[in-house]
């Protein structure tokens, strides 16, 4: 509508019109009236509809103006510099200004000021008058002035000024408003910092260690320009380190290794001093460490000389030890929980019960403990590790590599079944046992491989002739048929097994003997040569108290064989896979290999563990499919692997850690490093309190949570739980945890002091949880005193979406591109009140009123002659003869 | 009295021109006639005739002058000014937040009732030329700035509406420093002050020469509240939950109060709590979700604010979460994935255009220009400068993506040098630049990695499930938990982009049944109004709720107190107001037109009727 009216009511007057209109007409028609003077009743009605017009508040549509709000960013990441050049932009764009158009000025840093209102002169602009807090930027709260202040009638745009590195509020959020309102938001990017800083970004270190454990600290400094400085690292207020410094462009890190603690909390701090530097603020950075109690690792081997060199430099390198041997193991995986770790050196699966593996198995998966295997002759595939919980809980499997030439193999497995035999330990017989045992070598044996099982006590009986193993189900049924029979005699049983295996056709041939008892005598020696001089090896297994454990043993040994003694005979079945294994495939290799580093890992990173020594053997295993390799032979085995079981982590090392096939590796510097620092990564992290506090600090709120669930997996619930705050000033705060969910306890707390937090929860009324737990976190300087390129980022997107413009910076672009702040995308139409024109309008019309009735028509004719041809007319109208009234 | 446009009395000499009007004799015709016999005493007035005659009272001319001077004076623009009352604008922050539905003011529905009342009192007393009404809820707004018409100002005070949530102090304040102006001589806040002490330091900071007014009206009444409704998965599947709730009683005296948790098939759990004043009683029970459903918790007592007796908890069977793995494969992210059951992993060589994928993941290959949706992009490497061993200097410990994770820990053997994208957000940064960048437009939003996952430990930790986990809950939040928590008034709710209609907004209905659209710019939604709320989309309803109950809210008693750093010296008003009187000259001008011309008229002089001028001639 292109007239308004503020005030309509006025308009009412209007109705006097017709009649003031009509009154006039007929006097001035009268005889006796000067043409010219009639229209002295269509002024008088014009006068008066001004006047009615005037009162209403007549408001006419017109092309509107633009408002342009500036908003300039005077907070202390702004330089010197910038704010001037952005003045000048102010008065340079301010000077193109249309008639129409409006310009004001929004100071801002912490706080918002309207500087300027709408409408001020901003080209003779020299100083800012407004004093916000510079400590901190924040755009929301000056867009949300500007808001409050932009007239909704008229087109708006804003020409926003600053580096957008903003630390209060979140402009972002005002996008859908300045959508809605249609107010574009052009951007004049200034610097975001000055031309000469430095400053700490960030102090790194683990938020918890061990005790002794060595870890670094990493200061991350950042720089404008090429120079010197000193950093200066602070532990617990005391001076640590002191060293002069030469900065470089852009990201400098500076490393601190080696670095150890006792227990406790620890507070870091690193100061730089550079030269050049214009903001102090942000010359400090800080970190909190938490140190537990020690870390312990348990060291299981069989030999302690032979492990002496690895015990030794793991503790050079403060790994916490317990040594042990392999029966000492504990069978309870809670047992195991005192532990980080666990390390097996060149352990056989022979020396460990089955429920040891299992615990050590359930330790890694269920508890998050961690286990390194470190191979020799004793260990993997020749260990007997196939098919057990170890080979389950490893990130290799005793496979042979594929890509190995099997040997044919001739096997004849001769099964004491005396009577006593029949013994049950457990739920089984030792018999029961030992035939299962055979049905796991079949697992084990190529297809073209021959087995045979003798079976003996007084009789020899061949349930299985030696005979290629095809049918799994046939020979598996045929051996468990057996059952016990009566005495022990092994001589004839050695010599009919001799007697086959002489004719077998095959590379490898072996003979496993199990027996529980004394045997009829018989010229052993001699059988074994026999056997021996026909290609066949003769291992013995000897179960329980019973056996003749010293013939066995010398059979073995005159046999080239294997011995093994066992009182559990659930051991059975793994020694004979294991033999079974060690016979038919090759599974170490004794020869100079040199490792390559394939997938990397913290643990191998070190100035002295750059290049590996060579080798001198190792156990062939198949890394699995999940594992990661970390050094492998040239050939592609795995010398080093490593995965997650379940919580916790595995590692393997096939190799050795001992002079028979690592002595390049005893005198090698990394040796001590190497070993400390895989045996760490394995480690479980935590071992102490069962609380897991996360502390969160942002926007001036603390938030503590913690969650707590039990070894079963189920939460803990209805624990009061109460957390002590230390402020970075001393000062200290005791909130109680509330309850929010299952297991889930939450507190806040006003945390907005510079410096380091630190929090310790507990529950001193609950049994298990009055340990207390802590945990620390850092509050730096304001974010103001950094800069990054997350500003320009932003300012990107609030011109993007709000349809406005990056105008460019930090220089004043040239006026073409300044004329573009006036034009808005969708100029408006506003109303302007013409009340003062209506008025000059009456006045003049009124004026002329009276000059038409008090000047003469003809004077007012010829006037009206020279400037319009019509109007003689009237001259041919004017009457000859008035009268004039006498008194 | 003053005059805005004092130049017009420059108008001042016409008036002189009409008074010279006005004194010019009548110019005479001249007409020749034979004799003068008969106009004898024309002659002697022919003698007397002389070019101007002395004015005479004359009210025409008064009338006239004095509608010219109206006139001018309107076009002067004169003002009023009233010396010795100061112009005053006063702030009111009015607190809206859920206690002050408490129904506990006799004579009122409810606090907020009973201090729009006092307030209303207040102002006219104190009869402020200006009024800005700033409400102090969980989402702080101006409801009203401008002059200190009472009426109008009754009428915007009673329209409004209790939120159910904690107030938002600093916002309020914030609010009021961008309105405040140097007449702002007064800030009132309207409260029922029940709310910790230290929540005002804000106007104190903002405000420090101005106090806080305290406007209050509270009640004496009991609450007891339900302060948290939530459940956790705790058996091995996503349904098997334990259920918590918590109920506190902030009353005076003991309470024996009902406690009652219904599903969608009755009653699951039925308690009857005795609290002592101040007690807290907490409860869980497993719960096995069958399907959608809604739990509520009730508590069946009547107190003096029923709306946090009621909490909601929804839970949804989680939509299978489809991945689309583009390229040759990748181990670490398909063993990584295939751990989470509700994803659906599907794996292609190139990216089949015209399909939708929650998450597509480009794993060493760009991303198609035209593609829409959300990608995690591995970078291929080709071209782009290779960086070795980048240490991690800063990580966005704030975005739900990166949150939670040690970055610092995850060693890198190599990485390349992204190029720079306007306006991408750097998530992990180290010194040789972005090693983790997200690029977000209103096409697509896509999350860059600039490393290999083989060229890391990353696969290795804890770090990186952690960090799928997040993925996929940031991008496809219906595909991940049975159940929903619930958020409180005034908390944002992340809009899952999954969840936009066609036209790349949200719809989200209230629990009054109102649909409100939500731009794509927006990407969260605050409620103010507890109750259950659904996100609308091609695909159904994903319900959230949002719960009123809180400790801090369930707390009625008033324990107002107001901060002590501000100076209390009171400010003087600046300029003082300005009456214009230019309608009133204007209607004295209408007026003066139509006298002059009713005289005119009924006194019948002609001055146009001009003279004869008789001359004696042959």
């Amino acid at each position: 509508m292109p007239v308004q009216f503020e005030n309509p009511i006025w308009l009412i007057l209007l109705l006097a019109l017709p009649p003031a209109f009509i009154g006039w007409h007929r006097f001035l028609r009268s005889p006796g009236v000067a043409g010219p003077t009639k229209a002295v009743a269509y002024l008088r009605t014009l006068v008066l509809l001004s006047l009615i017009l005037a009162l209403a508040g007549a408001r006419l549509a017109v092309p509107q103006g633009t408002d342009v709000f500036f908003v300039l960013d005077i907070s202390h990441s702004i330089s010197a510099e910038a704010q001037l050049r952005s003045m000048d932009f102010i008065r340079q764009s301010a000077a193109l200004a249309g008639r129409k158009d409006r310009t004001a000025l929004v100071a801002f840093a912490a706080q918002a000021y309207l500087d300027r209102p709408p409408g001020s002169d901003l080209r003779q602009l020299r100083t800012i008058e407004s004093i916000p807090a510079k400590t901190d930027t924040n755009l929301e709260a000056a867009l949300q002035l500007l808001l409050a202040q932009a007239d909704p009638e008229r087109p708006t745009k804003v020409v926003l000024m600053t580096d957008g590195q903003e630390t209060l509020g979140n402009a972002e959020t005002l996008i859908p408003r300045f959508q809605q309102l249609n107010i574009p938001i052009d951007v004049f990017l200034l610097e975001a910092h000055p031309e000469n800083e430095a400053a700490i970004e960030e102090v790194q270190a683990p938020a918890r260690t061990g005790q002794d454990q060595p870890f670094q600290v990493r200061v991350n400094a950042i720089s404008t320009y090429y120079g010197p400085a000193r950093l200066r690292l602070f532990r617990d207020g005391r001076l640590f380190a002191d060293s002069a410094v030469n900065l470089r462009q852009g990201y400098n890190v500076f490393v601190y290794e080696g670095i150890k603690e006792e227990p406790g909390v620890h507070r870091f701090e690193a100061r730089l001093e550079a030269a050049a530097d214009t903001f102090t603020e942000n010359n400090a950075g800080y970190a909190v460490v938490v140190t537990e109690g020690p870390h312990r690792m348990l060291f299981v081997t069989e030999s302690l000389d032979a492990s002496q060199a690895l015990i030794s430099a793991l503790d050079r390198q403060g790994v916490h030890l317990d040594v042990i041997t392999p029966h000492q193991l504990p069978a309870n995986p809670t047992l195991l929980t005192a532990y980080a770790a666990v390390l097996l050196h060149d352990v056989s699966a022979l020396r460990l019960s089955q429920t040891q593996m299992t615990a050590l198995a359930s330790y890694v998966r269920n508890l998050g403990g961690g286990l390194l295997t470190i191979g020799g002759r004793q260990s993997y595939g020749l260990g007997g590790y196939m098919k057990t919980p170890l080979e389950e809980a490893l990130p290799v499997t005793m496979d042979a590599p594929q890509t190995l030439v099997m040997p044919s193999l001739a096997l004849v497995l001769v099964l004491d079944r005396s009577g006593s035999m029949g013994e049950r330990q457990g739920q089984y017989t030792k018999l029961d046992l030992a035939k299962e045992a055979v049905v796991g070598v079949l697992d084990v044996l190529a297809e073209n491989d021959l087995l045979g099982v003798l079976a003996f006590d007084n009789e020899n009986i061949w349930p299985v002739p030696l005979q290629p193993v095809r049918n799994h189900s046939a020979i598996a049924g045929n051996v468990r048929a057996l059952s016990p029979g009566g005495g022990t005699d092994l001589g004839p049983a050695m010599e009919e097994a001799y007697q086959v295996l002489r004719q077998a056709q095959a590379m490898v041939k072996h003979l496993v003997i199990l027996s529980d008892g004394l045997s009829l005598e018989a010229d052993f020696e001699g059988l074994t040569n026999r056997l021996r001089s026909a290609g066949v090896t003769v291992s013995t297994v000897a179960v329980g108290k019973g056996a003749d454990v010293r013939l066995l043993e010398d059979i073995a040994r005159w046999g080239a064989g294997r011995f093994h003694f066992t009182e559990d005979a659930a051991a059975i079945p793994q020694i004979f896979v294991g033999e079974a294994l060690v016979v038919s495939r090759p599974l170490a290799v004794e020869e100079t290999v040199v490792p390559v580093i394939g997938q990397y890992a913290s643990f191998l990173s070190g100035p002295s563990l750059t290049d590996l020594p060579q080798l001198d053997g190792y156990v062939l295993t198949t890394p699995k499919a999940s594992a990661a390799i970390h050094i492998e032979t040239a050939e592609g085995h795995p010398l080093l692997a490593s995965w997650r079981y379940g919580l916790g982590r595995a590692a393997a090392f096939t190799s050795g850690a001992t002079v028979a096939w690592a002595s390049s590796w005893l005198d090698w510097p990394g040796f001590a490093p190497f070993w400390a620092q895989l045996s760490r990564w394995v480690m479980r992290p935590d071992t102490q309190s069962e609380l897991k506090p996360v502390l969160d600090v942002h926007a001036g709120i603390g938030t503590i949570t913690v969650d707590i669930i039990d070894q079963e997996g189920r939460f803990v619930n209805f624990v009061p739980l109460v957390a002590e705050i230390t402020a970075p000033d001393g000062t200290g705060e005791v909130l109680p945890l509330s309850q929010t969910a299952p297991g889930r306890y939450q507190a806040e707390f006003r945390a907005g002091q510079q410096g380091s937090w630190l929090v310790s929860v507990s529950s001193p009324d609950h049994p298990l949880y009055q340990t207390p737990a802590l945990i620390g976190t850092v509050l730096p300087y304001s974010p103001e005193y950094r800069w990054n390129q997350a500003g320009q980022s932003l300012l990107e997107r609030l011109a993007a979406r709000t349809g406005g413009q990056v105008i460019s910076g930090p220089e004043v672009p040239p006026t073409s591109r300044l004329e573009a702040i006036f034009r808005h995308p969708k100029p408006a139409r506003g109303s302007v009140p013409i009340r003062t024109y209506l008025l000059i309008f009456a006045f003049v019309l009124f004026f002329l009123d009276i000059c038409l009735r008090y000047l003469p028509p003809g004077l007012l004719i010829s006037w009206m002659e020279a400037w319009s041809r019509p109007l003689t007319e009237l001259r041919k109208k004017a009457p000859d003869f008035h009268f004039r009234r006498f008194r | 009295m003053s005059f805005l446009s004092p130049l017009w009395i420059l108008l001042l000499p016409v008036g002189y021109l009409v008074i010279l009007l006005h004194k010019r004799h009548p110019r005479r015709r001249e007409e020749i006639v034979p004799s003068i016999l008969l106009w004898q005493r024309v002659s002697r007035v022919l003698a007397e005739d002389a070019g101007w005659r002395r004015l005479a009272a004359n009210l025409l001319l008064i009338l006239q002058l004095l509608t010219l001077a109206a006139l001018m004076l309107a076009l002067m623009q004169p003002v009023f000014t009233s010396l010795g009352k100061a112009l005053r604008h006063d702030i009111v922050i009015l607190d809206t937040s859920l206690s002050m539905a408490a129904a506990d003011v006799p004579g009122v529905p409810h606090r907020l009732a009973a201090v729009v009342q006092k307030l209303t009192t207040t102002l006219a007393g104190r009869r402020p030329h200006l009024v800005t009404v700033i409400e102090a809820g969980p989402l702080p707004e101006v409801l009203y700035n401008g002059p200190g018409d009472l009426s109008r100002l009754a009428g915007v005070l009673n329209g409004v509406e209790v939120k159910h949530g904690a107030p938002d102090w600093e916002g309020a304040a914030l609010l009021a420093h961008s309105l405040a102006t140097s007449q702002t001589t007064g800030l009132l806040l309207a409260t029922d002050g029940s709310f910790p002490a230290d929540e005002l330091q804000p106007f104190a900071e903002m405000f420090p020469h101005l106090p806080l007014t305290p406007v209050v009206a509270a009640g004496e009444g009991e609450n007891a509240a339900i302060t948290a409704f939530s459940a956790r998965q705790a058996g091995s599947s996503l349904s098997e939950c334990d259920v918590f709730v918590r109920v506190v009683n902030h009353g005076k005296s003991p309470a024996e109060i009902p406690l009652v948790v219904a599903g969608k098939n009755g009653v699951i759990e039925r308690l009857h709590l005795k609290l002592e004043p101040g007690e807290v009683a907490q409860h869980v029970f497993p719960y096995e979700f069958a399907t959608e459903e809604v739990l509520e918790a009730r508590l069946e007592w009547s107190d003096a604010l029923p709306h946090d007796n009621v909490a909601y908890l929804t839970a949804y069977p989680p939509e299978p979460t489809r991945v689309l793995l583009i390229g040759a494969g990748n181990y670490y992210l398909e063993q990584g994935l295939r751990i989470f059951p509700q994803v659906r992993l599907e794996r292609r060589l190139l990216y089949p255009e015209g399909t939708s994928y929650p998450l597509v993941i480009f794993d060493r290959l760009p991303v198609p220009e035209n593609f829409t949706g959300t990608a995690l992009q591995i970078v291929a490497g080709s071209g782009l400068e290779t960086v070795s061993r980048p240490q991690v200097v800063r990580y966005d410990r704030v975005h739900p993506v990166t949150r939670f994770i040690d970055w610092s820990e995850i060693a890198i053997a190599r990485a390349f040098r992204l190029p720079p994208y306007p306006g991408a957000k750097v998530l992990v940064e180290s010194e040789a630049g972005p090693l983790m960048q997200l690029i977000e437009n209103e096409q697509a939003t896509i999350l860059q990695l600039a490393f290999r996952l083989e060229d890391s430990d990353w696969p290795l930790k804890v770090a990186f499930p952690i960090f799928l986990s997040h993925l996929l809950q940031w991008v496809h939040p219906p595909g991940w938990a049975y159940v929903r928590e619930a958020v409180a008034a005034g908390e944002a709710v992340a809009l899952p982009g999954a969840l936009k209609n066609e036209k790349g907004q949200w719809t989200v209905e209230t629990p009054q049944g109102q649909k409100v659209g939500i731009p794509a710019a927006a990407a969260s939604f605050r409620a103010a109004y507890s109750g259950l709320y659904y996100i609308l989309s091609g695909a159904g309803r994903w319900p959230f709720a949002v719960n009123a109950g809180s400790d801090r809210e369930a707390d009625l008693h008033s324990r107002l107190v107001l901060p002590t750093s501000q100076t209390g010296e009171a400010v003087q008003g600046a300029a003082p107001p300005r009456r214009p009187l230019w309608p009133w000259l204007v209607a004295a001008a209408f007026i003066l037109l139509l006298a002059e011309g009713w005289l005119y008229i009924n006194k019948g002089r002609r001055p146009n009727l001009r003279p004869t001028l008789i001359r004696l001639g042959r």
